[in-house]
């Protein structure tokens, strides 16, 4: 009586583990554009916290006890890479090292970025997801750890990446066609901070940064008259703010070479209403870019 | 020559008076004339060879410049077509956007597109794909 007591047990405590390790995964993403392709991969079988929202600056961002907490409940932490989350490893400490770190930007090269706001970044620039061609190695990325953390559910895990890397694929089709409407002499990106090296390198840009990478840095004044005189030896046709930077210095910049202000872009993550998306982020960056040079 | 220096002075007057209407208009004509060549310089045009090439014969093929056809044919006879065109060739070079559908069921195709402006080599790209198939190709 007593072994098949022992026997049900077993039986149901090996139910009810085969049942957990098809359950829901809990991560943690530190980046807006990571949350959505979390939710996209994952579907029912992920649970997301967001601790970077839509707005967010991603460079001022630093957790609180209470993101902490959330951090150490997860089974992942979701991050950007290339020396964005510099509290990285006061994270990892403070959540005992319980949840695994994937750094997405880890898996693919790094562009750098020049300057005297390199050193910040260790010279890389850290905003990747401005190439659709990135995009679609993160997506492989976080499939592959999904599949390690919940293997039960690789099936869908694996019928999710592959949805969202077509519409990926639609998406880089779409911007290469509006990006063919501009002449390859007028691709010239003059932006509030140097975020776009991966899109520049895809779509055949050259950029002119107004500032370092970080958004806390205030441009000196020799940076700005070398600037404007770029701007009108090259003839750009526009300048650019992204959503959280003040446009004080760009209009001042504006005023002197006659270049017009081109309108906003998303440089740091997801904005809001159809901006909320990464599909319709990276069309409004994309859109905005091509209507103001032409 | 007979006459008073009146009536002389008055035909002078007359004579000029004639002249002046065709004269201000040849004038006018002539500076009209001026701005057209200037304007056409600064769009610096090349002579572009355009020539396409399909593995199947296509149902019709665009090619776009800006976002403007620059040769587009709804009739497509041979597997093979070439076209001179002018248009703008900067130095940085030229993104076209090559449209090409095929009958449905063909299997996969290959449509290539050389171009060479003015006296430079031609350069080769070749597109893939099956049914209604639009890519960009880049020509330095």
């Amino acid at each position: 009586m007593k072994i098949l007591r022992f026997l049900s047990a077993a039986v149901l405590l090996a139910c009810l583990t085969l049942r957990a390790s098809a359950g829901t995964i809990t991560v943690t993403s530190l980046s807006t554009i990571l949350t959505e392709m979390a939710q996209e991969v994952g579907g029912d079988h992920v649970k997301v916290v967001a601790l970077v929202k839509p707005g967010m600056d991603p460079h001022e961002y630093q957790p609180q006890p209470d993101d902490l907490r959330m951090a150490s409940d997860s089974q992942l932490i979701l991050a950007t890479g290339k020396h964005l989350e510099n509290y990285l490893p006061k994270l990892s400490e403070s959540t005992g090292g319980k949840a695994a770190i994937l750094q997405v930007g880890d898996a693919f090269p790094s562009l750098k970025i020049t300057g005297e706001d390199a050193p910040k970044t260790g010279g890389l620039d850290p905003h990747w997801w401005h190439s659709v061609r990135n995009m679609k190695v993160a997506a492989k990325t976080v499939r592959d750890e999904f599949i390690k953390l919940d293997p039960a559910d690789k099936d869908d895990f694996q019928t999710n990446a592959a949805a969202t890397l077509a519409k990926l694929d639609g998406l880089n089709q779409w911007a290469r066609v509006e990006i063919a409407k501009l002449p390859k002499d007028k691709r010239k990106l003059v932006t509030s901070h140097d975020a776009f090296q991966y899109f520049a390198r895809d779509y055949g840009f050259t950029i002119y940064p107004i500032e370092g990478v970080t958004t806390e840095d205030e441009p000196s004044s020799k940076k700005i008259a070398d600037l404007i005189d770029t701007i009108k030896a090259q003839n750009v046709k526009a300048v650019f703010f992204e959503n959280i930077e003040n446009p004080k210095v760009i209009q001042e910049i504006t005023k002197e070479t006659g270049a017009k202000v081109g309108g906003e872009l998303y440089a740091d993550g997801l904005g809001t209403g159809a901006e909320g998306t990464y599909d319709g982020m990276f069309r409004h960056n994309v859109t905005t870019i091509v209507e103001a040079l032409q | 020559m007979h006459g008073s220096p009146l009536l002389r002075t008055i035909a002078i007057v007359l004579a000029l008076l004639a002249a002046a209407a065709p004269l201000w208009r040849m004038t006018h004509e002539a500076a009209a004339a001026t701005v057209i060549p200037v304007t056409a310089a600064t769009e610096t045009e090349s002579q572009v060879h355009l020539a396409v090439a399909f593995a199947q014969r296509p149902l019709r093929f665009e090619i776009d410049y800006l976002g403007k056809p620059v040769w587009q044919s709804e009739l497509v006879t041979g597997l093979t077509a070439e076209k001179e065109v002018r248009m703008a060739y900067p130095k940085e070079g030229v993104d076209l956007e090559y449209k090409v559908a095929w009958p449905a069921g063909t299997p996969l195709c290959a449509a290539r597109l050389s171009v060479a402006a003015d006296d430079a080599e031609a350069v080769e790209k070749t597109l893939w794909g099956t049914g209604q198939v639009d890519d960009v190709l880049s020509f330095p």
